[in-house]
């Protein structure tokens, strides 16, 4: 029973009440333990309440400290912010008074801020400028528009004036009751002094637009727009409103030179200059009199304000058109000039070599015909003065030939080693009689049949070869070929000769190569030579795509090296044999009975005597009409064809010959005798129909050879 | 409209029913579950009233005139004098969501005439809130709803209500059709609860399920405020309802826990409490518990005036019992004094409460209420 209950029954009842009221007395006890009950309940929720509600509001203080902070922090930021802006920002009142300004202020002015603020705005403003300021305000004020702007000077605390510009706005209390005028401040001297600057350039373009003897002009499609004098003087018109608004076609002939449409070809080159940004060519215009000017025209795309135009530049031709013309007649004639020369030269040489084939077969003659003991050396004398007038000329001959390009490069088959050989050969005897030792020494790597030029490869290498034996004195001359490298067929050889002479001073080293250059001027009254040999090889290794270097010391001598790519023959028959057989057997072309076709006299001496010694019988055809004749009244063995005779020359003849009907016409060996060197003509003279050459001036060793090679 | 009610205590007083002496179209029957699911008593008011219609559930207390039974049954019969009727009932179970339960009653009253409509339903598995939505998606605007959720005492494990064929039975929701121009109808609904402490904001919810209170779980701060009476939940949950208030709506529906779940610290309510609503915990008092009924009753009278009313239902809820303890008969005393004595008083004592706030507005489902219906007939 609740403990209240207990008490007032206790007090109030006797036991007979109790059992009495023992229902009531039940209702009352469970009501006193329910309210005690919710009392604690209510307790209960008073604390939990007041915990929480605690709780939370130190939340709250926590938050609001930190956004208090925040907003500190925020606010210093601000004002960091502001007084880092370069433009004033202000607030006036309406009457004008400064109510906040931030540090550009000071920055701009020179006036401080404590000092400035309370002080009418208008105070600051050159009085110039008041007018125009207050007109812009009103029309703030009487709300026509939310901001104005407006340029002016400021005055500073020097005393001087600043020309500002303003961004303002009327400025409302949050209620929206105008207050005052609010903006920023923007320091525009310095654009003020570059538009009068921009101002003074854009006249300076001007003047170099209207004042430049360039020709300008500036369209617009194919109107004329704007232009300078000197576009005005150039088509000849007086008045510029003669010329502005006109269009291409007013001033361009109906076709260009190349036979377009002047309309349609100035819209194709508009068209271009609108998508390449620009476009260059050449014009030909037509002056306000109706006369043809050629002009080069550069256009330009310029996007301007009115539109995208086209920048002319006009530059007349007429004077580079005239000089061209001059050049190029000038260019002619110096042409002509150098093939009348190559072809006298070539012309003098075969000319001189004539006469020089009769000297040289004399003196060799005179030199098989047991010459006395005094003859012999006078006979010595004759024979190398004819050597080297012969190489003279041979080289003068070459020379001319590069010089006016002719020079073809072969691609024959050959036997390599065959060639070299061939060359020490020659070079062997005459290395024995100065005393030196003449070394060969080849790659046994590099094919033994190659594709190349070969006479020309024998030409360089007897040049530098011959140098070399002249040059030295004692010790050796070698002849390397090494091999390189290989590509597929293409292989590439390096030919070095050494030499232990002389040597060559190394500021003379460039020289030599040069036309009629020596290393010295000395060298040719010692030991002869044209200078033109190292020309000549250079030029030919040059044109057979390799490249000539030397190395030269006065005391161990000079090398000099060359590459050249030559092509590796899988077909082992090799159509040209250079092997020098080197005896005689005189038997076999003994009673050979042979047709001379020669209409030199000097020559046919030379070469009978050559035939009479052999015993071989001959007959002597002047030219290719008689030879004809004479081949089918008689029953020759060979026939010697000279290829340049009049009436009929040796081509016609051999042709007319094989031609013959018999068997014998097909098969007798004839030989050409040319002093053209062979493989410029061997096409021609194979083609012809004959079986080989022989060379002019006549070496009796080699007429003897290439007899006895076609003897059956 | 006549009317005559009869208390029935016990199974040995179903002969009580013979001092109906008039002809009733409709009996209200509320009472003890086991009382009125007897087959004796369905055969005593069949062999009384063969054709009249029965609409009525079983209850946590009844009201008869001015007092308040329990364990008995409340009979309230009535006779109109023009007034049409129709009752119709669904089963739960024969529908996948309680909307469309609601949805389909509705559908089988006929628009035409329809005054008002009071349903009743069972109290324990049915979700109240999505029950009235259906109702709603269904039926005129200009209908009023009134009427509750079946009670069980404070035992929550088994709810009967009547069907169209007047047998009492669980998971079943019957609703009443008042048709016509000649009846008029009066309802209010108030509970005078009070709020106390901060709002706080259901950061998860999932339908009638409260999980979390601003991040927190809803059941620990539940307990904290209840303090040692959290040992009788859920019981003692019935004293301690929420206020809930969507967005910034003004009007706040009443929530009553009806079960907790310590495994993810929930708590089970009555009505649904929207994700994103503010609460409020709540508690009473006795004189504002009874002045909450006076308003209901004040309510009333603005449609059927003091002294005009002939019939009033009162659906009370349990929690409302359990505060007000010895003074429960001051909630009926108190509304018979607004709308008149003239009025025979219904009712029962409920496990949720549906009404519109005010007259012709949107009815909700709440808890911790005093909803009255009343009538009278021209």
């Amino acid at each position: 029973m609740h403990r209240l209950l207990k008490r007032q029954i206790r007090k109030y009842l006797s036991a007979e009440d109790e059992s009495k009221f023992e229902y009531f007395l039940k209702a009352v006890n469970e009501a006193y333990t329910d309210y005690d009950t919710d009392l604690k309940q209510h307790e209960n929720i008073l604390e939990t309440c007041s915990v929480e509600l605690f709780t939370l509001n130190k939340e709250l203080q926590k938050t609001l400290q930190n956004k208090t902070e925040e907003v500190k922090e925020t606010s210093s930021r601000m004002e960091t912010i502001v007084n880092s802006i370069s433009e004033i920002i202000f607030q006036t009142t309406f009457s004008g008074e400064w109510l906040y300004l931030n540090v550009a202020w000071t920055k701009i002015t020179g006036f401080t801020i404590d000092k400035s603020i309370g002080v009418n705005a208008f105070e600051f403003i050159h009085p110039d400028d008041i007018k125009s300021c207050l007109l812009k305000l009103r029309t703030l004020i009487e709300g026509e528009s939310n901001f104005c702007f407006i340029e002016g000077r400021i005055l500073t605390n020097s005393g001087s004036y600043k020309w500002c510009e303003a961004t303002i706005r009327l400025a409302k209390e949050r209620d929206g009751i105008k207050s005052g005028f609010t903006g920023t401040v923007k320091d525009i001297t310095e654009r003020k002094r570059l538009e009068a600057e921009k101002n003074k350039t854009e006249e300076k373009f001007k003047l170099i637009f209207e004042k430049s003897s360039v020709a300008y002009l500036i369209t617009k499609g194919s109107q004329f727009f704007e232009c300078n004098k000197a576009c005005l003087d150039l088509f000849g018109v007086s008045r510029k409103e003669d010329f502005i608004g006109r269009s291409v076609a007013d001033f361009s002939p109906q076709y260009q030179p190349n036979g377009a449409l002047s309309l349609e070809t100035a819209r194709t080159w508009i068209e271009e200059c609108k998508t390449k940004g620009y476009a260059k060519f050449d014009w030909i215009h037509l002056k306000e009199n109706g006369s043809e000017f050629p002009v080069e025209i550069a256009l330009n795309t310029v996007p301007l304000m009115e539109g995208t135009v086209s920048f002319v530049v006009l530059n007349d031709l007429s004077e580079r058109k005239r000089v061209e013309q001059e050049l190029i007649i000038a260019k002619e004639k110096a042409e002509n000039a150098t093939l009348v020369k190559a072809q006298f030269l070539s012309t003098m040489s075969h000319e001189i070599r004539t006469p020089m084939n009769a000297v040289i077969g004399v003196t060799h003659l005179l030199s098989e015909d047991n010459p006395r003991e005094d003859q012999i050396q006078n006979i010595n004398i004759l024979k190398l003065s004819a050597d080297n007038l012969m190489a003279l000329i041979n080289d003068i001959l070459d020379f001319s030939k590069i010089e006016a390009g002719r020079v073809t490069v072969e691609a024959v088959e050959f036997n390599f080693r065959n060639l070299i050989q061939n060359i020490a050969s020659v070079f062997i005897p005459r290395s024995r009689e100065k005393g030196l030792d003449f070394i060969v020494d080849i790659d046994p790597k590099i094919p033994v049949n190659l594709i190349g030029d070969p006479t020309r490869i024998s030409q360089i290498l007897n040049n530098l070869c011959g140098n070399a034996i002249k040059f030295t004195d004692k010790g050796n001359v070698q002849i390397v070929v090494s091999y390189q490298e290989r590509y597929a067929d293409k292989l590439k050889v390096k030919f070095e000769i050494k030499d232990t002479g002389i040597g060559i001073p190394e500021h003379k080293q460039d020289e030599i190569f040069q036309s009629f250059s020596q290393a010295d001027s000395n060298t040719t009254r010692l030991y002869g030579g044209t200078g033109l040999g190292l020309t000549i090889s250079k030029k030919l290794i040059e044109i057979m795509g390799g490249s000539i270097d030397v190395k030269s010391d006065l005391e161990f001598g000079t090398t000099f090296t060359f590459d050249l790519h030559l092509i590796v023959s899988h077909h082992p028959q090799i159509k040209l044999d250079f092997t020098v057989r080197n005896y005689r057997n005189l038997n076999k072309v003994k009673g050979l009975h042979i047709l001379l076709v020669e209409d030199n006299p000097m020559n046919v001496l030379m070469i009978k005597q050559f035939l009479k010694k052999w015993e071989i019988t001959y007959e002597i055809a002047t030219n290719g009409r008689v030879a004809l004749e004479k081949v089918q009244s008689d029953n020759f063995d060979m026939v010697l064809m000279d290829l340049q005779m009049p009436v009929m020359d040796g081509y016609e003849a051999t042709e007319s010959i094989r031609s013959l009907p018999g068997e014998k016409y097909q098969k007798i060996p004839i030989l050409a005798i040319t002093a053209s060197l062979f493989n410029e003509i061997h096409t021609k003279v194979l083609n012809a129909g004959m079986n080989d050459f022989v060379s002019k001036p006549i070496n009796p060793e080699d007429l003897y050879l290439k007899i006895e090679k076609y003897v059956h | 409209m006549k009317v005559e009610k009869v208390i029935i205590s016990s199974s040995a007083e179903y002969s009580k029913l013979k001092d109906i002496r008039l002809q009733p179209d409709l009996l209200f029957i509320f009472g003890l579950g086991e009382l009125i699911s007897d087959k004796e008593f369905r055969i005593a008011i069949r062999n009384s009233f063969s054709d009249c219609l029965i609409f009525g559930c079983s209850s946590s207390g009844e009201i008869s005139g001015l007092e308040v039974f329990k364990n008995s049954i409340s009979i309230t019969a009535v006779q109109f004098s023009s007034t049409k009727l129709r009752i119709e009932s669904v089963d739960l179970n024969d529908y996948k969501t309680n909307i469309e339960c609601g949805e389909k009653l509705c559908e089988k009253f006929p628009a035409k005439d329809l005054k008002h409509l009071m349903v009743l339903s069972d109290g324990i598995h049915i979700n109240g809130c999505h029950l009235i939505e259906g109702i709603q998606n269904k039926l005129s605007k200009k209908v009023a709803v009134t009427g509750g959720l079946a009670g069980d005492g404070t035992r929550f494990s088994e709810t009967f209500v009547f069907t169209k064929e007047g047998e009492a039975k669980n998971n079943c929701v019957s609703a009443l059709g008042f048709y016509g121009d000649a009846i008029s109808v009066g309802y209010g609904t108030n509970g005078g609860w009070e709020n106390f402490g901060i709002e706080r904001h259901v950061t998860k919810s999932k339908d009638n399920v409260l999980y979390e209170l601003d991040q927190q779980p809803a059941l620990l701060l539940y307990k904290q405020f209840l303090g040692e009476r959290a040992k009788e939940l859920p019981l003692s949950g019935m004293s301690f309802p929420l206020s809930c208030r969507i967005g910034d709506s003004k009007n706040a529906v009443v929530r009553t826990v009806h079960g907790i779940n310590e495994a993810d610290q929930s708590l089970l309510f009555g009505g649904n409490i929207p994700e994103g609503s503010y609460v409020k915990l709540m508690k009473a008092n006795v004189d504002s518990l009874i002045l909450g009924a006076e308003l209901s009753a004040k309510a009333c009278t603005d449609m059927i005036p003091t002294g005009e009313s002939e019939l009033a239902i009162l659906i009370s809820c349990v929690g409302r019992k359990l505060v007000l303890k010895q003074l429960v008969e001051e909630e009926v005393e108190v509304v018979a004094d607004v709308i008149g004595n003239q009025a025979i008083i219904g009712g029962f004592y409920s496990y949720g409460e549906i009404s519109p706030f005010t007259k012709d507005s949107k009815y909700y489902l709440h808890n911790q209420t005093m909803t009255i219906t009343t009538f009278s007939e021209k």
